[in-house]
Order: structure tokens, then sequence, then C-alpha cells
């Protein structure tokens, strides 16, 4: 481990050296992996030129999980250990998807409980630990590529993720080793790979249609910033759902029954995708199934036929389609473009949906299997500080609003739909009884009124309220959302000053002694130890501590601070810096809190002195003492 | 706490209080502060800094969706002048009262109609009634003596009357024109 050099005022930091970061499309069929090369976004292949890494991951015993084409390859013969679409169910519990669950092939253990977990031979594996292999797999390829492994890693989620999916997501990350700069959503990836290609100006459609997950988002480009206006979507909507209609209306042909053998379930839903794959090419397309009742079966479809099978499923998208539009405030006649991404609209049905609705032929010139990972490959570059002459901005937005639980059963939106992130909004309660000494808060996501049709993210309980009359408390519930579009709440009185804070944890997620089981489970398999790792990120944060004040120190020091202060950071960061060569954990977190404490002035100086300057170029108000026009 | 936390939504764009504001003005300040600001620039950055910049982004993006359309501006303004509106206000004159109850008997008898151009009329009213209220509490707050503030609220309350009578006449017009299924025509 190098150290920094703390500079002196007026010297430049170390040159720059160009960073590796990635971004990472996590999907519900295939993953990919992309990065900057010479200054263009570009795919990163396998050792074979694969691009698309099926999302399928097979567990055997006491040996690592296979991940990719070979795991695809032996859905059949091993159905029950071979885990295909476990995006679907990320964040979720099996009866939030009842499709899923009813043509599912897998077993699942306590099936009735929050968390669903896969029955495997390597034992029990929730869908955080599989998509946690997925990112393994990729960042492995990224290493291979790149020369080491990748420093930063922007990761896409569908934009109608709900607050318990991200986490979900952001905890898969967590336990592949992952440093993730930011959660990104699929339909801003793919706007920024669209809007930087061709520079266009204007509000743009994004139709996004993937195995599992649709959204449709409605941005602004303007002067390098992305500003989604509106998003919406269904997040269990997909390929994977026409391929289930598909094999069930050949089954049907077929003649078989629904009880069949989980092999013969899952090669129908191979087959299926494989038809509906050449129906987009070909008018029609030639069955053959060997494991018919008669033996070998032969049939045919046409595209027509096809259409008349899902038509229904495409038409579902529509509706979204048209609140977002709706939500935006944007007339139809203001979109500039329609961009379509995801390979389930290859399928000319859809593409015809679009148009039509829309009003307009849509833009598919790149890519829609790889558009969404480019995007995230621009952001990952610009987040890690590889551009810093960069002014792409992307201002997103949350799909869904969050809200309280309140008396009767009834949700209290406080922050509504399409609030831009980061956000914050609070919100005054009060007491109903007499003497009442706790609130408990129960907060929720989603659009309907009464609490039980909507997401249950958290439960906590604000104690140790003063016994007052009833109403006289005031309790402030904050939420704030970060820029990953991750909620945090908390709640104070405000009489008192007692705060009582959390971080939501999504009921359906997993608790952190969880979480750390999955970590460990992880690092046996790579042979690492769970103390080395811990020491190891701790000392990579206090290093970023350091590096990060460095900087800020030798472009602002001088200026923002005085000399008695300058010299009191100095000697904290000096002592951080000697203290970071030992293993002392306690001594190493303690000093890198120490640091913090001593540079807060600094921070808030700097962030001022940024808004001064960012109002620089603007007429500012005399009242406000910053000087004027 | 920092500058840019302790102040009000107007002095955070270096704006002065006043409900006359140039929005495209206002987004340009906006979005340079955004790029300062916003988390994406901070990624790299201190803890406190990365701390400090999710705050003062979602302030901004709270304060610009604040300012940026003209009834919650002028909410905003009667809080910041020490008279924030009531959600059930109990002293409304009753001329408007009487107002009120005239317009959503003609708006439904308007509703049942589903004539494309009465309803656009009707519309085109409630915007000049918004515009007329709007210049009136510009006026009124602009010479803000402690006389003049009283009147203000009033305006207020027939602006959002207005407002929501708006909102009303946008959703009848997208379910009137939502397009029908291009599947199943």
């Amino acid at each position: 481990m190098t150290l920094l050099q703390i500079s002196e005022p007026g010297q430049s930091p170390e040159p720059h050296q160009s960073r590796r970061a990635v971004g990472i499309d996590l999907g519900t069929t295939h993953s990919l992996v992309a990065t900057m090369i010479d200054g263009q976004p570009g795919t990163i292949a396998d050792a074979e030129g694969r691009v698309l890494l099926p999302s399928v991951v097979r567990y055997r015993p006491d040996t690592a999980a296979i991940v990719g084409d070979s795991a695809r390859a032996a859905q059949s013969e091993d159905p029950l250990n071979t885990l295909a679409s476990v995006k679907r169910l990320i964040g979720r519990s099996i009866d939030e998807l009842p499709d899923f669950a009813n043509r599912s092939h897998y077993e699942f253990v306590d099936a009735d409980s929050a968390m669903p977990r896969f029955a495997t031979v390597a034992g029990p594996i929730s869908p955080v630990q599989a998509s946690a292999e997925i990112l393994g797999a990729l960042a492995r390829r990224a290493n291979e590529s790149l020369g080491g492994d990748p420093e930063g890693v922007v990761i896409t989620v569908p934009a109608y993720f709900d607050d318990a999916q991200r986490q979900a997501t952001a905890d898969a990350a967590r336990i592949a080793g992952l440093n993730v700069l930011r959660l990104l959503n699929e339909p801003t990836a793919a706007a920024v790979a669209y809007g930087l290609d061709r520079g266009g100006e204007g509000v743009h459609a994004v139709y996004d249609l993937g195995g599992g997950t649709f959204d449709v988002s409605i941005l602004r480009f303007s002067k390098g910033v992305f500003e989604v206006l509106a998003t919406a979507g269904d997040s269990a909507l997909g390929g994977d759902d026409i391929d289930a209609r598909l094999a069930d209306w050949i089954k049907a042909q077929a003649g078989l029954g629904d009880d069949l053998e989980r092999g013969l379930q899952r090669h129908l839903l191979s087959l299926a995708r494989s038809v509906k794959e050449g129906l987009s090419e070909h008018a029609e397309m030639d069955i053959e199934l060997e494991q018919a009742p008669q033996g070998r079966w032969l049939g045919r479809i046409t595209r027509g036929q096809f259409d008349a099978l899902i038509s229904d499923l495409v038409e579902r998208t529509l509706s979204p389609c048209q609140q977002a539009v709706n939500d935006a405030g944007i007339g139809m006649d203001e979109l500039t473009e329609v961009i379509l991404v995801g390979g389930s609209t290859r399928m000319p049905l859809v593409r015809e949906a679009v148009e039509q609705f829309f009003g307009r032929p849509p833009h598919v010139e790149i890519d829609p299997d790889r558009v969404v990972a480019l995007g995230a490959a621009i952001q990952a570059d610009i987040l890690i500080g590889n551009k810093p002459d960069s002014d792409m901005l992307l201002l997103d937005v949350i799909p869904l609003s969050l809200g309280i639980e309140t008396m009767g059963g009834l949700t209290e939106k406080i922050m509504p739909r399409n609030t831009t992130i980061p956000a914050v909004r609070a919100q005054d309660f009060t007491t109903y009884k007499d003497g009442q000494t706790g609130l408990s808060l129960h907060v929720l996501q989603g659009e309907r009124e009464l609490v039980r049709d909507n997401r249950s993210l958290a439960r906590f309980e604000l104690k140790g309220i003063p016994p007052m009359v009833a109403g006289a408390a005031r309790i402030r519930v904050t939420f704030q959302v970060d820029a990953d579009g991750l909620l945090s709440v908390s709640a104070r009185e405000q009489t008192q000053g007692i705060e009582s804070r959390i971080e939501v944890k999504p009921s359906y997620g997993l608790g952190d002694t969880e979480i750390e089981a999955m970590l460990t489970a992880a690092m046996d398999h790579a042979g690492e130890d769970m103390g080395q790792r811990r020491l190891r990120e701790l000392k990579l944060e206090a290093e970023q501590a350091i590096e990060a004040l460095a900087a800020a120190l030798s472009k602002d020091g001088s200026r923002l601070l005085n000399s008695d202060e300058r010299a009191e950071i100095d000697a904290s960061l000096t002592r951080l810096q000697e203290i970071n060569l030992g293993s002392d954990e306690a001594a190493i977190r303690a000093a890198t809190e120490a640091l913090e404490q001593v540079s807060t002035v600094f921070a808030q100086r700097r962030m001022d002195d940024a808004v001064r300057s960012a109002l620089a170029g603007h007429g500012v108000a005399e009242f406000s003492g910053e000087g004027h026009a | 706490m920092n500058t840019v936390l302790r102040q009000d939504h107007f002095a955070l764009f270096g704006l002065t209080p006043g409900f006359d504001l140039d929005t495209s003005d206002l987004y340009r300040r906006y979005r340079d502060l955004q790029r300062t600001l916003h988390p994406d620039r901070f990624v790299g950055a201190s803890a406190q800094e990365r701390r400090l910049s999710v705050q003062m982004a979602a302030q901004l993006n709270e304060a610009y969706s604040i300012l940026s359309h003209s009834l919650s501006r002028a909410r905003y303004l009667l809080e910041c002048l020490g008279l924030p509106p009531q959600s059930n206000p109990k002293d409304l004159d009753i001329e408007f009262l009487q107002e009120q109850i005239l317009l959503r008997e003609e708006w439904e008898d308007i509703r049942r109609m589903r004539d494309q151009a009465v309803m656009a009329a009707f519309q085109r009213d409630i915007k000049r009634r918004v515009e007329a209220e709007e210049t009136e509490f510009l006026q009124l707050t602009a010479n803000a003596s402690a006389g003049g503030l009283d009147p203000a609220l009033q305006v207020f309350y027939r602006m959002q009357f207005y407002h929501r009578q708006l909102e009303d006449c946008q959703l009848q017009h997208s379910e009137n024109t939502r397009q029908h299924d291009p599947l199943t025509d």
C-alpha cells in the first residue's frame, strides 16, 4: 500500500491515473459487463468471445458454483440445482410472485418465510447469494480483461425496483466484494448511452422490456443533464412470461398434461424461448419435441398465432407508458425520440405496439441487449473520477411513493412517486393517547390507499417520548432517499429532542447478521478469512479518507483554512497515516473518525464555496451578503 | 450546519424572496448548483463531504420543486411571511364560497357532456382566473405591509381552488383522449 504525501499548498496532487471502473447489467436472463476503452464504452467478452453471460447459476456439492453457459446447458438435466431468473425473486417473497411459484420447478426451503431460499445440493441458497455469484463471475471477467479487479462498479437495476429490491441488489454486490459506485436505473443508463452517442437533446421515452421486468422512463436531456421526469413499469413482467405462455401452448398442442417432471418443464421453457427468438426473424417456426406422450411431436406456429397468444402481455406494458407520459406532464408531440431497450423488444409485436402508442418509429441503433451496460460503463468512468471535466449529470426519481401507516390501516404518503433524488421530506405526527411514550412507525412503499395493498418496508418504534397529553408531542419523521434510491428513515420528538434513527432494512431482504453469514460462506469458498477482509476494508477506507482529504487540502487548504486549523488537520492526517500502517482495527477506526471530526468545518466551507462558485455566473441577490452581479 | 441547509429556498438560489420569478433562470441556477453539489461529484470524497452532498442536493431538489411551481411558491412565500395557509381554511369569504359551488356545478355538467370544445373553453377560463389571481398575489406580496397579507392569503385560497380545478380538467382530458389500445382495436 502506498501512502500519499500530503501536498503542500499550490502543489498538484499525484498525476492523474485512469482507474478500473465497470458497468454491470445484472439481468433476469443474462448479464454483462462493460468498460471504457479508448474513450468509448465497450462490452467485455469472456475467453471464448461471448459477451452475454446467461444469468444461470448451477450449484454442486463441495465445489464452487458454475455461472453462465455451462450452467444453462445443465438446466434440463439438473433442474433443482440450476437457478435461472433469480432477479425476479430478489428482495421479494414467494407469495408476491404467484406466477413464478406456480410454474417454478424449484424447491424452496421455508416457502412461507419472508426470504425465499432454493433447496440445492449446496444447501439453501437465497436469490441474493445467486446474484452475488453472477456479479462475481462478471468481476472475474473484468479482472482478466483489465489486468486487475475493478476498483468501482455501477450496477443497473430496473427503474421500477422498490426499496427492498434495490437493497437486496446492493447486498448481493457486497457479498461479491464489489465497491458499488452507484445503483443506476436501467432506462437512464440506456439514455446515457444513446444521448452521448447521438448528442440528442430533447425529451426521450425509454421503453425497456427485459427478461423479467418492464420499465418506461421519460427523460429530458439538455446540456449534459439527464433529468428523469417520470418512470413507471412492472417489476414482474418480461420475456419469461412470454416463454411460459408459449410453453403452455406447446404443452397443450403436444398433448402433455400439467404434471410434468421438472427436467421436461425446464426443457419446454428453453424450447419456447428459442421458438420465440426464431419468430422475431421468421414468419413461422417448426417445433420439435421428443418427449411427447406419443413419442416425437412435430408442430408449427405462425407469428400471427404467437402474437395472439401474447398480445395481452404486450398490452400490459401500455398503461405504464400512459401513466409515465401523464406524470411527466408532457404531450406526446413533445417527445423527441423513443428508445427500445431489452432483448424482448426484438419481438415485432412489441415494436408495433410501441410505434402505435407513441406515434413514431422507435430507435434501435444500439444493441438492446448491450445498451444498458454501455451506459453504466460511461457513468462508472465518470463517478470513479476518470473524467474530472465531464459535466454530465443524472437526476433520477423514485418510482413509487413512500409513506407511513396511519390510523385505520391507511397509508399517508410522505414522498410522492417521481420525486427527484436525492430527496428529503419530513412530516410531523403526534401521540393519540395521554401519556403515550412510544410511537410505532410502519414504512410503506406504493400508490394504494390501504396499507395491506402496499409494500411493507420496515417497522420501527420511537421510544422514550416524555409523557404528555394526547396530541402535545410533535414527532418529526424524516425520509431521506440517497442517489442510489435507497431510503433511510429517522424520527425525532421535537419538543424534547429524542431521536431514534434507523436505516430502513426492508422486511423481505436480509438482516445484517444474515448478510454477515453469507459473506462468511462466500469467503470460505474463496479460502478467505473474514477478519482479514474486514481489516482490509477498514484500511482501504482509511486510505480513501486520507487521499480525499489530501486532495481537498491541496486544492482549497490555503484558501479556506487558517494556519491553526490547517495544523490541526495535518496532525490528525499524519496520525491516521501512521496508524494505518499497522493492523489495530480499533485504532484505525478511531483515527479515521478523529480525522473526520477535525475536518468537518473544512468540508462545510468547501461546500459553501462550491455553492458560491456555481452561482458566480448568475446574478446574486444583495441581501445574501455573498456579493452581487 | 452549513450555510445551504440554513438558508431559505430563495437564498439557496441566490434570489430575493418574492412571487415574481423567472422559472427558466431558476432552472439554470438549479442545474449549475446540482452539477456542483450532486453526490455523483463526491464519490471519491471524504465521508462527511459525501453526507453533506446528499443533504444539500436533496435540499436543492426540494427547494426547486417548491419554487418552480407558482402555487407551491405562493404557499412557501406565505409561510416565510409568517402566514401559513391552513389545510381547511375557515375564514373564506362568502362570495368565493358561492363561486366555488357554481363552478363545481358547471364542471359537473361539462364533464357529463364530454364535449371537447366546451371543456377547452372552460379550461381557458380557469387559466385566465389563475393568471388574474397570480397578478393580484404578486402585487399584494410585493408591498408586504402587514395589512396586505391577509388579502394575499385569501387570494392564495382562490389560486389553490382554481389549480385543483385545472388538475381535474387535465385528468378528465387524458381519460377522454386515452389512446385506444392498438392491440385490441
